[in-house]
């Protein structure tokens, strides 16, 4: 019985694990869906971006840690800036079927230029303590990167949420998300302020990239998986709301876990997926529906 | 419209195709079919093979050819996809007209090219598939890697010869590894023994923590772990940091150096099966291969690529006996017994299939070294 | 010279050319005429391929009868999406039918006990008409054509009839076409129904000329490939311009395979022109688009 037990402590914590991830991806979806009304499919191509810039600066370019975390991110910020004005500025105005469609290219297109530069073979970086596993308890292991992972969900989200609610530019952003016209009419430079939602949603792309990277490898598929399922977290929790994102990023990962501690396992991944299905059928609103008064 | 389309589009081909360079009269075109890229990793594969193969070839042409030809091969890559495995053995078989193609590296692609081989009637063989169906799957088809019964049979006997009672196993969904699971499972519960768990996890995957946690709560005596280069690491890493503390089984796939980068530490004292020796151990033929790899690509050779050297080798065995049209090739192949190949002693049986027996060896430092078994006395 | 000459060569192309467009066809008039974007037509595709493997492996199902059931099962399938359909706008739509694909996907992976799983049906085999065995590319392509030519008259009867014109109507303006007593839903489901029906076919097909099915043949590459073709063609020409689409993606992936580029680069040459041509046909569409 203990067995069990200790068992069902594991998946526990293996369904936080994988839910910061989520909740971490899922805050970048979210903030720019809040803004914009549609869905950013290139996010997996921030997510490759801010791991392989990261690779380049520490394994090629020996440059400190810290550093090329900060500058890798920053890269994928950019990358998230050309994104908007190459890719989805011209399709302001129509459908919002048009730029899923032109983000799931873009996404494509960079996952096969990164594996034709880098080669599709996985990368490790180099060896260090952020991929060791810590133990608790004596008796379940957590990797350290994921902690450093749920640690960056929660400060992102407060900091957004600062941001959002006591700044200047946290006010421009509300007013372009509640209504895009009238922001403009009040002099809100509009296009600037939906370019930085890109760029900060991207930078976290990219910190989120790096981290995975360090829980596994590097591969040009890396943004693959994540994207779908920090997608479905964001959704799940409200797209729009940030902070219902992270708890459902959270609830996702442990969802998922739990689950399979009585189903067959290999039915893990379906179940992000139906769990897709069953909110956009009946819940399209997620969780906690966006209320604007309170974003 | 439409009509000027289509011809304009036919024209078009056949002015590409005569741009082809064609093999001409003194050279013999083998046809491969590999992983050259592909999912997590699977480039790994295509190149281990690709070098093997260049590598013997530039040593059986500087020696004269084969038939008094040299040989050239033509690549294709298959994504390790089905689909596309089809594609390109077609595009071997109708455009470069090869009589022989070395490839499939998955099961899932092998079983799928091989009918169209022995439709066209073209010798197929795979330094790499190892499920049980391709025994079956036709004349024109051969391996010289040995199928996945002898690797699960063999661990089976071994676990079983140890006293384990109950075992446990972690493997990807992919003909490859989970064909040697279903093997060992049905072997070692013959002889009475329990699997207590067999879990599964998706190709391509790097997380196997909530698997092997399951594996951990039902507390086999072995854990039987079956992956890919990057799977199989992960498992490794993941077991150590989950605290799993019991012998730790293995196949052929340990050999491939990208499984100790990946799981470090974790890989030491893991026993596991494979056909060829290597390293300390590595004697004659094997030895040379691997020393004649080393000098040309400056690393150690990885998986499949001793099978794959064996492979050019026994087809220009055969065609300097018989001739180069796929009939001679199919029978000089058949007729192949006690060859001394790189992978071991190749002899291929009826079906087109070889039985390297697989040996135990371990890790000891990194180092692969022949496991001594110390079975408890009775 | 003899190369592309080579009979056998030519005829395995335009196979999968003609395969491939029934499932065009219908993914084509599905997104333009009923504005139903489809991420996810791979896996009607796939559902086709397997039921009739599975049919005639287990039950020695003809040719014939193994493709209509394929096409009923992947539009019984459709229904599903339909469904969706009626609840969803067109982008959550579009995601809707991605995870459609997946959990199919999946599905096909996991229930191994019917499906063979990881290891793929395999034996399945080839087609028996009038006695004859279809084994040959140029044997079966006379299938193929077939088929396709059906799929291509049952398209241009419906959207040159009056009901054509509501299922254009339905995406414009479904308000007016409410006036005039017609359900646009209904049509849409309609016109799904039968995009799905003729994917099931030509995975049926495939099933049939290749002899061997496999779970990663019906993925997210595959689905998108469709798409970039199918979004070449218009809702005025829904016919046509999948055949243009349907050359443009052949030549350049048989120019690519020819031209002996490098064999690791063609795989992610062939994905970035199919991502880039989604994404500029997008683009250009935008542009001229009436406003």
């Amino acid at each position: 019985m203990r067995g069990q037990f200790d068992l069902l402590i594991q998946i526990c914590i293996n369904g936080l694990a994988a839910g910061a991830m989520y909740s971490l991806v899922a805050v970048g979806y979210s903030l720019v869906y809040g803004v914009l009304r549609f869905i950013n499919f290139a996010h997996a191509a921030s997510i490759a971006i801010g791991a392989y810039a990261f690779l380049t600066l520490t394994t090629y370019l020996g440059i400190p840690i810290v550093l090329a975390f900060l500058l890798a991110s920053s890269l994928a910020g950019l990358f998230g800036w050309t994104l908007e004005k190459v890719a989805y500025h011209p399709l302001r105005r129509s459908s919002s079927l048009t730029p899923l469609l032109s983000g799931i290219a873009i996404a494509i297109l960079i996952e096969n230029v990164l594996a034709l530069a880098f080669g599709p073979a996985p990368y490790r970086l180099s060896r260090s303590s952020e991929s060791d596993a810590i133990q608790l308890l004596g008796r379940y292991s957590i990797l350290r990167v994921h902690l450093y992972m749920l640690a960056s969900a929660g400060i992102a989200a407060m900091l957004l949420l600062i941001m959002l609610r006591y700044t200047s530019l946290g006010r421009r952003i509300r007013a372009t998300a509640e209504n895009l016209e009238l922001a403009q009419v009040r002099g809100i430079d509009t296009d600037n302020t939906i370019s930085l939602v890109f760029v900060i949603g991207s930078f976290l792309a990219g910190v989120a990239g790096i981290l995975i990277a360090y829980e596994t490898q590097v591969t040009p598929q890396i943004g693959f998986l994540p994207s779908i399922k920090g997608f479905i977290a964001a959704l799940v929790g409200g797209l729009g709301n940030v902070g219902g994102t992270v708890i459902a990023g959270l609830l996702l990962g442990f969802f998922e876990n739990v689950l399979v501690w009585q189903l067959p396992t290999v039915y893990k991944d379906s179940i992000a997926f139906v769990v897709l299905i069953g909110f956009l059928l009946f819940k399209p609103g997620g969780l906690f529906p966006n209320k604007w008064k309170r974003f | 419209m439409m009509k000027s389309l289509v011809f304009l589009f036919a024209c078009f081909l056949m002015f590409l195709g005569s741009c082809q360079p064609r093999g001409t009269n003194s050279e013999v075109v083998i046809g491969s079919a590999i992983s050259l890229t592909g999912q997590e990793g699977a480039g790994v594969y295509g190149e281990n093979i690709r070098n093997s193969m260049e590598l013997a070839i530039s040593e059986i042409n500087a020696k004269g050819g084969t038939h008094g030809k040299l040989i050239r091969v033509v690549y294709e890559d298959t994504q390790l996809q089905p689909q596309v495995a089809v594609s390109a053995v077609n595009k071997l078989i109708n455009v470069d007209k090869v009589k022989v193609i070395v490839g499939a590296v998955s099961s899932g692609e092998t079983l799928a090219v091989a009918p169209i081989c022995e439709r066209n009637k073209v010798v197929l063989i795979s330094p790499a598939s190892t499920s049980h169906e391709i025994s079956n799957s036709g004349d024109y088809i051969f391996r010289t890697i040995a199928p996945d019964t002898l690797e699960g049979n063999a661990m089976a006997k071994f676990a079983l010869q140890s006293g384990y009672k109950t075992a446990a196993a972690v493997f990807v969904d992919n003909a490859g590894t989970k064909g040697p699971a279903e093997v060992f499972k049905q072997a070692f519960e013959t002889a009475g023994g329990k699997m207590v768990a067999m879990e599964v996890g998706p190709q391509g995957s790097t997380d196997f923590r909530t698997q092997l946690a399951k594996v951990k709560a039902a507390s086999p005596d072995a854990v039987y772990l079956l992956g890919y280069a990057l799977e199989l690491g992960n498992m490794l890493k993941q077991s150590k940091e989950l605290g799993i503390q019991k012998p730790l089984l293995s196949f052929q796939v340990m050999e491939e150096p990208k499984v100790v980068e990946i799981a470090g530490n974790a890989a030491n004292s893991v026993i596991f099966t494979s056909p060829t020796i290597r390293a300390s151990e590595a004697q004659g033929r094997t030895k040379q291969f691997i020393d004649a790899y080393r000098q040309r690509y400056k690393k150690d050779p990885g998986i499949f690529s001793y099978n794959a050297y064996d492979a050019v080798y026994v087809i220009a065995k055969a065609i300097e006996r018989y001739g180069e049209d796929a009939e001679s090739i199919k029978k000089g192949l058949y007729e192949i017994q006690n060859y001394d190949g790189a992978s071991g002693q190749i002899s291929f049986d009826r079906n087109g299939d070889t039985a390297q027996p697989p040996k135990l060896l371990t890790y000891q430092n990194g180092q692969i070294v022949v496991f001594q078994p110390q079975f408890a006395q009775r | 010279m003899e190369a592309v000459l080579n009979v056998d060569y030519f005829a395995h192309i335009l196979v999968f050319f003609f395969i491939y467009s029934l499932v065009v066809f219908g993914l084509s008039y599905s997104t333009h005429a009923a504005g139903i974007l489809s991420l996810g037509h791979g896996a009607f595709y796939g559902i086709g391929a397997y039921t009739a493997a599975l049919l005639t492996i287990h039950f020695n199902v003809g040719f014939f009868t193994a493709t209509v059931l394929a096409g009923l099962a992947a539009l019984l399938a459709s229904s599903f999406i339909g469904f969706c359909s009626l609840r969803l706008k067109e982008d959550y739509l579009a995601i809707a039918t991605l995870a459609f694909l997946e959990v199919t996907r999946q599905l096909l992976y996991n229930w191994s006990s019917v499906t063979n799983g990881a290891y793929g049906l395999a034996g399945i085999p080839p087609a028996q008409l009038f006695g004859f065995e279809a084994r040959q590319p140029v044997s079966f392509l006379p299938i193929s054509i077939i088929l396709s030519l059906f799929g291509i008259v049952i398209i241009t009867r419906i959207s040159r009839t009056p009901l054509g014109f509501s299922i254009l109507a339905s995406t414009d303006d479904p308000i007016a076409l409410q006036t005039f007593g017609k359900r646009p839903t209904v049509l849409k489901l309609g016109v799904l129904s039968i995009s799905a029906f003729l994917a099931g076919v030509a995975g049926s097909q495939y099933a049939f000329y290749v002899n061997y099915v496999h779970p990663n043949d019906f993925g997210l590459s595959t689905s998108i490939m469709f798409l970039a073709i199918a979004m070449i063609a218009t809702a005025r020409r829904p016919i046509a311009g999948c055949f243009v689409g349907l050359l443009l993606f052949f030549v350049t992936s048989e120019l690519l395979r020819l031209l002996n580029f490098p064999a690791e680069v063609k795989g992610n040459l062939i994905q970035i022109l199919t991502a880039l041509t989604i994404f500029l046909v997008v683009l250009f569409r935008e542009r001229h688009a009436k406003k």
